[in-house]
């Protein structure tokens, strides 16, 4: 889940606006109902566009919303019983109801959930919005403008006969994202071979997407190289080039150029960073204070790591081995206060979004100033 | 003070047992609604109960205002009739927002159709707040058209009841069947006879040593958990940053499978199916660890056994290694000589190290091929193209990697 991530070297907001303009008005969007299969991670893009991810169907809709800009939160966006609250408006118990993903359209202070009400065959992908007054609504999928971006799954499926083999079992997980510069990046993990692709799908959506696919490789050390599934991932220039900083399944954080991800091409991640074991990276976000710009990373066991990028651009990567534990490569600090954050999305200059855990098995969506 | 029904339980009780889906009880209990004005039900679809609105009579000059009144934001409807869910035990529905559907006004009653199915077992709490109603026509029929006073609020907690169901689910299979595993072994799949429940997995799968101990965080827990499209077969991807050499993972707390070392893979009984049943019983698989393969798998040590022509009987190739059992059903396949893939089944045996392929019709004559992908992997990773860790010291550079590759063959003379 990204929101659009602000280009935070040198660019201005009225030159951003004009791009988000140009391509979203040019979108091909068709006024019908959407029926999703499944429901993963989200994005928000410009102009109150919405990108849903649909494991299930192999497919990225963008949903051009008719939502209005609300009042400016201020840093009061607090829903306490989140978990319990949308499953109110599902009507459904709590223990039914899980949140996939959380993504924020920063422009109109609003935030999306994206939602699985029930299980198995009964089970309902939903997205939610919620306003930081505390409102809860699922959004209609009836009648409204979108466009369907199909992603090109099991390639080796489709190139020869259809009938001779079982019903095909493979799915490909969505585990992020992101608007970035026109573009909208999909992250994936298979559930059958272990591969990494990462697809990159031009905003409007137009033509067919076969082979825009990129597949990702991680190099412990210069050395050993395996393919390397991406976790979560977030966009930043480095000295005016923009890149992606990935997080790995392996934990490894990387950079990766932009203009490196070509259709088809082989890419392997530099490592900026060793983050440790018993660790899953689970979301991330670029943001900027007092002149200088961070990384917030949050993880599943080692809380939220702010990391500075001062050194990224010339930063030449750890080639070497990490011994005697620990972590290494960029220096990071462990915010001690912010625990238990499931969810992270950029809120304001100010502020993220965060859903984290509460009592009991209670979940709160909550603005926290960025430290 | 409310004027409370509870009405499906303490009015007529067996009916929340009918309602279980039953035609007759829909219509009983409507009957039974018709005859007390005012109260709120369900009614339902005898064919899918879990669809059902709920109801409330109005009196005839209300319902006629408020149909005149044309489409109105669900917020507004909200205000006079709201459904809360009651979510979890010991939450206070009433602090909670109304179950979110649309409105509508047809022969007399106002009804509420929810956006989802009811969920059975979930205490529905209904409130019809008459004045905020007629507050809906405007201010100057405010009055006239109720007939209770304000405090004249109706409710009712309705149910759907949950069948109870026997546990019947099982875990049909965990491949890879061997019971000798490679150190760097990558994934377990988990096969189910019905749909499982999904969102919390990893609570329900552990990995224990011989000691019976369970071993700390083995797998990759990934939020999206890796299942098939029908919720049927979990991939389970052993933790890659602890296989991998030099990652910090591995460096600290060494490989997850050791060599020399049993193992045994547990599912708990506990994991409700889709249904929110737990299984029949448990699962177990022991295995013992041998050393990591880090060799790619390659088809020119397969052997291949060639039916004649004119039988049905299969093709079967015979592996060195187990292969990874749902690779080998999609990776793995026959084209003839226009190379039109054969229709036919595939038979996965002999723990994973046979694939057979029956044809669907007599084998005919001529030149075919066994067509490979390269993704195909062996139980490590490894696949045809490339092994799942690359040594750039000794490798440093790819040759060009085929999507796939081919083994001839010929039937007939």
């Amino acid at each position: 889940m990204k929101t659009i991530q602000r280009s935070l070297v040198g660019l201005f907001a009225a030159s951003l606006a004009s791009i988000f303009v140009s391509t979203s008005d040019a979108a091909p969007y068709q006024k019908g109902d959407i029926k999703l299969q499944s429901i993963g991670p989200l994005a928000t893009g410009p102009d109150g566009v919405l990108f849903v991810s649909d494991p299930k169907a192999a497919a990225i809709i963008a949903i051009k919303t008719a939502a209005k800009a609300t009042d400016n939160s201020s840093g009061n966006f607090k829903v306490e019983g989140l978990n319990a609250k949308v499953a109110a408006v599902l009507g459904a118990s709590v223990d039914q109801v899980r949140i996939i993903d959380l993504a924020v359209d920063t422009s109109l202070q609003l935030a999306y959930l994206s939602v699985i009400r029930g299980q198995g065959a009964n089970a309902n992908a939903v997205v939610v919005s919620v306003r930081p007054s505390g409102k809860i609504r699922v959004l209609s999928l009836k009648n409204v403008q979108h466009a369907v971006a199909k992603l090109p799954n099991a390639p080796a499926d489709q190139e020869t006969g259809q009938g001779r083999r079982r019903r095909n079992q493979r799915m490909e997980s969505i585990t992020d994202i992101a608007f970035v510069n026109g573009k909208v990046i999909v992250a994936g993990l298979s559930n059958e071979e272990f591969s990494s692709t990462l697809r990159i799908i031009p905003f409007p959506f137009e033509g067919s997407l076969k082979g825009t696919g990129v597949r990702i490789f991680h190099g412990a050390h210069g050395r050993y190289e395996t393919s390397s599934p991406i976790r979560t991932f977030v966009s930043y220039d480095i000295a005016g080039d923009p890149h992606i900083l990935a997080a790995y399944t392996c934990t490894p954080l990387v950079k990766i150029p932009m203009m490196e991800l070509k259709p088809g091409s082989n890419v392997v991640g530099e490592t900026i960073a060793e983050l440790g074991n018993r660790n899953r990276p689970i979301d991330m976000i670029v943001y900027k204070k007092d002149g200088k710009e961070y990384l917030l990373m949050a993880n599943s066991s080692r809380g939220v790591m702010k990391i500075t990028t001062e050194k990224l651009g010339n930063y030449k990567g750890i080639t070497e081995k990490v011994s005697g534990g620990g972590t290494k490569g960029l220096p990071y600090e462990t915010v001690s206060d912010w625990t238990q954050v499931y969810q992270l999305a950029e809120l304001d200059s100010q502020h993220a979004l965060v859903v984290r855990g509460a009592d009991g098995d209670n979940l709160n969506l909550e603005a926290v100033r960025l430290p | 003070m409310p004027l409370r029904h509870d009405f499906a339980v303490a009015f007529c009780p067996f009916i929340l047992v009918l309602q279980l889906g039953c035609a007759k009880a829909t219509q009983d209990s409507a009957a039974e609604s018709t005859e007390s004005p005012g109260l709120i039900r369900l009614a339902k679809q005898p064919a899918v109960p879990s669809q059902a609105v709920f109801e409330v009579d109005l009196s005839q000059a209300l319902a006629d205002g408020l149909a005149s009144l044309g489409a109105l934001e669900p917020a507004a409807w909200e205000n006079a009739f709201h459904i809360h869910a009651e979510t979890a035990d010991g939450l206070g529905w009433r602090e909670l927002p109304p179950v979110q559907g649309s409105y509508r006004v047809t022969n007399n009653r106002l009804v509420f159709e929810p956006l989802f199915p009811l969920q059975a077992g979930v205490n529905y709490h209904a409130v019809f707040e008459p004045a905020k109603a007629s507050r809906l026509l405007g201010g100057e029929t405010d009055g006239r058209l109720v007939e209770r006073s304000s405090s004249d609020v109706i409710e009712a907690t309705l149910r759907l009841e949950k069948p109870r169901a026997k546990p019947e689910t099982i875990v049909s299979q965990v491949y890879p069947t061997a019971n000798l595993l490679p150190e760097n072994l990558l994934k377990f799949y988990l096969l189910f006879s019905t749909p499982m429940s999904q969102g919390n997995v990893y609570n329900h799968i552990h990995l224990l040593n011989v000691r019976d101990e369970k071993i700390d965080l083995p797998f990759l827990e990934v939020d999206e958990e890796l299942w098939n499209p029908d919720g049927t077969r979990l991939t389970v991807l052993f933790d890659p940053g602890r296989i991998k050499r030099g990652l910090l993972p591995r460096e600290q707390d060494g490989p997850v499978l050791q060599e020399g070392q049993s193992y045994t893979l547990k599912i708990d009984a506990t994991w409700p199916d889709a249904t929110g049943v737990p299984l029949k019983k448990g699962f177990t698989k022991k295995f013992i660890v041998t050393a990591p393969d880090v060799e790619m798998p390659s088809p020119a040590r397969w052997k291949i056994t060639v039916p004649d022509a004119g039988s049905i009987n299969p093709l079967t190739l015979d592996f060195p290694e187990p292969l990874d059992h749902a690779l080998l059903q999609r990776l793995l396949w026959i084209e003839d000589a226009g190379k039109h893939a054969v229709e036919g089944q595939v038979q996965v045996g002999n723990v994973e190290r046979q694939w057979a392929f029956v044809p669907s019709q007599a084998w005919k004559d001529g030149d075919y091929r066994v067509v490979i992908g390269t993704g195909l992997e062996d139980l490590a990773g490894n696949n045809v193209a490339r092994p799942f860790e690359v040594d750039r010291v000794q490798r440093p550079d790819d040759e060009f990697i085929p999507d796939y590759v081919t083994l001839e063959f010929k039937i007939g003379n």
